[in-house]
């Protein structure tokens, strides 16, 4: 089934009331928490609101301007911004506690969710110090910002937000309040846009495009009796359209038969931290679990496939037993990941057009490529192939307009937001820029395979042919 | 003397193969080993071999074997199977394959092969298992095992499974992707298989299938049997060596029990495929 996450900022007003309108309509309640808005008491009154109608609570921090209710930005640096969230949502997290309730989930206000939307490098300063409160948050970001990516690298679960009532440029970003076209007035046309987002992560934007988009939560407003109308509306539609509402980043898994002998417990199709993260979750409970039957655990993107014997279990018994630990998987402690460091002699024949490209010089996309650690989110393709995220966006290079007849194994490549190492030589159209002289398979080997899912790798640069002579 | 088989003419395309290198998928290695499991079993048990023995798998054409000491073979068709005793030094005759195109040839004692990460497998892709990891030649010897002399022949198990012409398969998950009430295009239709077809998968052509391509899709799982859809609208049978990934909508995976009647099907022969309710 669908799921769709509404989400509405509360606790903003003085007496509340409209608070209680919309709450019956939304998943997910921000809370402000004494920034732009809010105080302990409004903060108390909207979480035993949020409680009785089994909404998420989650915290609202704004820059701390109540003048101009934190809709204008402040020039600050990233530790300074860290810190001032993490002070709103502790305060926030303090009374959750002592009404005996869970702070699930982090959303920005105002300019300073505008400010940091496009801002990584102090969305990541933010996000890090929300993880060192509660790894389990989920962060909710303008959909697809460097604000959600971020916070995926940070190890949240990044939340992609979108609008029913805004236009988008044909960039994905939201047409400023500026222009005529900004907001738009008709309900029918933002019912439109939202049925778009949410059916076919699709959302129509300036020039007559469709954009994708990534729609797991959507902001609605009740700050005026007309827009918790609308909100009642939206929620009607989607129990007509059979898309169940509620909090989103919940990683509920549904399951898939692969014929007779392998089941699929899947999350939605994403290439990303958190489910990553979840599948791996899964990965070790089922395997510690140590149900009879099981053949071998596969983990991929976004699907653990359970590869088993119909002989001893049934598909449907191993449904029921796998779903039942897929409901309580942030009570799963992971074993750290192993590290593993791969030597790469950056002297590839495409090190120049990666150059050339993104429009640094080598070194420095030697530096870029070596700097990240870089996750195995799964192998697979050829033996001992590892997909690896992480990889610095600003690298990013479109695979080679003709494809070679032959990859020596080793190679190390980047193919649009990709990077890798081909295990063994095979045809191939990815940029290489280096290779690394480890053999990633070996059948002779104890260890066949140099890398497991779930590893976490860094490359270490070392020296090219000529390197040691210049020095 | 060590027992050996040579190669005097290789066939078409003829591989050691026994049952399979399980185990290995979440790194991405193939399951591999004999396409036919039914023949490949059949062969074996003919000569009273251990089940796990290794054979030869011969496609399209029949490989000619010397042997070096005199002893019993048997063959296993699509449609049958034979035992004979070769002289030392004698020259085999198979009879040539003709309906299906895979055949199995079991000697005793099995081919002795060195075993690679629990396999004899021939993976030509990955260069591992077999005789060199790569397709038999001319001039090739083979070594053979020993015969275990207390084992006792079995009743040939041939299977009956001709007559059929559909396969069965249960849908996938991304099947609901697919146009025209989900599976009815796919179901109604007949595909032949394309000459590009090999161990990895069968290719088929016919009338494309269209689906909605707006969803998004990541790499995930593929199964011996899976039948992935690329955009071209041309399914594709994952085989024994199939990747154990890809990025195509699996809009179906055949019934274990019907994968021997794939294995069997040569490149212009039709397959259909039905829905099977379990």
């Amino acid at each position: 089934m669908r799921t769709i996450d509404l989400n509405a900022d509360l606790g903003e007003l003085d007496d509340g009331s409209l608070d209680a309108a919309v709450m019956p309509c939304i998943s997910s309640a921000n809370i402000a928490c004494g920034g732009h808005a809010g105080n302990p008491d409004s903060i108390r009154r909207t979480i035993r609101l949020a409680k009785t109608h089994g909404v998420a609570i989650g915290a609202h921090p704004g820059y701390p301007d109540r003048e101009n209710f934190g809709r204008v930005s402040m020039e600050m640096p990233g530790d300074g911004l860290a810190r001032l969230v993490r002070g709103q949502v502790e305060a926030c997290m303090a009374i959750a506690a002592e009404e005996g309730a869970l702070v699930r989930h982090v959303k920005l206000h105002g300019a300073l969710y505008n400010d940091l939307a496009d801002d990584y490098e102090r969305s990541l300063a933010v996000c890090s110090a929300l993880a060192g409160l509660d790894a389990r948050l989920r962060f909710i970001a303008f959909s697809n910002s460097a604000a959600a990516r971020a916070a995926e690298d940070a190890g949240l679960v990044a939340v992609h937000e979108v609008f029913a009532d805004r236009a988008y440029t044909s960039e994905g970003r939201l047409v400023p309040r500026t222009e005529p076209h900004a907001v738009i007035h008709d309900e029918s046309v933002c019912l439109a846009q939202v049925e778009m987002m949410v059916m076919r992560q699709r959302v129509p934007a300036e020039g007559e495009r469709l954009l994708p988009i990534q729609a797991d939560s959507v902001c609605v407003h009740g700050d005026h009796p007309s827009a918790v109308a609308f909100a009642a509306r939206l929620r009607a539609f989607f129990e007509r359209q059979r898309i169940a509402v509620r909090p989103a980043g919940e990683h509920r898994f549904s399951f898939d038969r692969l014929g007779e002998g392998a089941l699929l417990a899947r999350l939605p199709a994403r290439i990303c931290r958190s489910t990553h993260r979840a599948i791996r979750a899964l990965h070790h409970a089922v395997e510690r679990e140590g149900i009879a039957g099981i053949r071998e655990l596969v983990p991929c993107y976004a699907e653990l496939r359970i590869d088993f014997d119909p002989a001893i279990v049934d598909a449907d018994t191993l449904r029921e037993r796998v779903g039942a630990l897929g409901v309580v998987l942030d009570a799963v402690v992971l074993p750290q990941p192993r590290s593993v460091e791969v030597p790469v002699c950056y002297d590839g024949p495409d090190l120049a057009i990666v150059a050339r490209h993104t429009g640094l010089d080598e070194d420095e996309v030697v530096r870029r490529h070596s700097t990240p650690g870089y996750q195995v989110y799964m192998l697979g393709f050829v033996p001992g192939f590892a997909y690896l995220g992480g990889l610095d966006p600003r690298l990013a290079t479109p695979r080679l307009p003709t494809p070679r007849v032959a990859v020596p194994a080793g190679s190390v490549g980047i193919a649009g937001c990709q990077t890798g190492i081909y295990p063994l030589a095979t045809p191939g159209g990815w940029n290489i820029i280096g290779h690394t002289p480890l053999r990633l398979f070996d059948p002779a080997a104890e260890r066949p395979f140099h890398f497991e899912p779930g590893d976490q790798v860094r490359f270490v640069p070392i020296p090219r042919r000529g390197d040691a002579a210049k020095a | 003397m060590p027992r050996r088989l040579k190669v005097i003419e290789p066939g078409l395309y003829t591989t050691v193969q026994d049952a399979g290198r399980p185990g290995w998928l979440r790194y991405g290695l193939p399951p591999g080993g004999a396409m036919d499991r039914d023949a490949f079993n059949a062969a074996n048990a003919l000569l009273g071999n251990d089940p796990r023995a290794a054979v030869l798998e011969a496609t399209g054409t029949m490989p000619v074997l010397e042997s070096s000491h005199a002893c019993r073979m048997a063959v296993a068709y699509a449609d049958g199977c034979d035992t004979l005793e070769v002289g030392a030094g004698e020259r085999t005759r198979f009879g040539p394959i003709r309906n299906g195109y895979r055949a199995y040839v079991a000697v005793e004692g099995g081919i002795d092969v060195p075993v690679v990460m629990g396999s004899r497998s021939t993976y030509v892709q990955g260069g591992l298992g077999g005789l060199e990891g790569r397709v038999l030649r001319a001039g090739d010897r083979l070594p053979v095992g020993e015969r275990h002399s207390s084992a006792a022949a079995e009743q040939a198990p041939c299977p009956e499974r001709f007559g059929r012409d559909a396969v069965r398969v249960i849908p996938g998950p991304e099947a609901e992707w697919f146009d025209c009430g989900g599976l009815n295009t796919f179901l109604t239709g007949t595909f032949s298989v394309s000459a590009r077809s090999d161990r990895t998968g069968l290719r088929l052509d016919g009338t494309p299938l269209t689906f909605h391509s707006e969803a998004q899709m990541v790499s995930a799982g593929l199964a011996f049997g899976t039948i992935q859809v690329p955009p071209s609208g041309l399914p594709i049978i994952m085989m024994a060596d199939h990747p154990s990934t890809g990025g195509y909508p699996r809009i179906a995976t055949v019934v274990d029990g019907d994968l021997p009647l794939l294995a069997q099907l040569r490149p212009g022969s039709t397959v259909r495929f039905i829905e099977w309710r379990h």
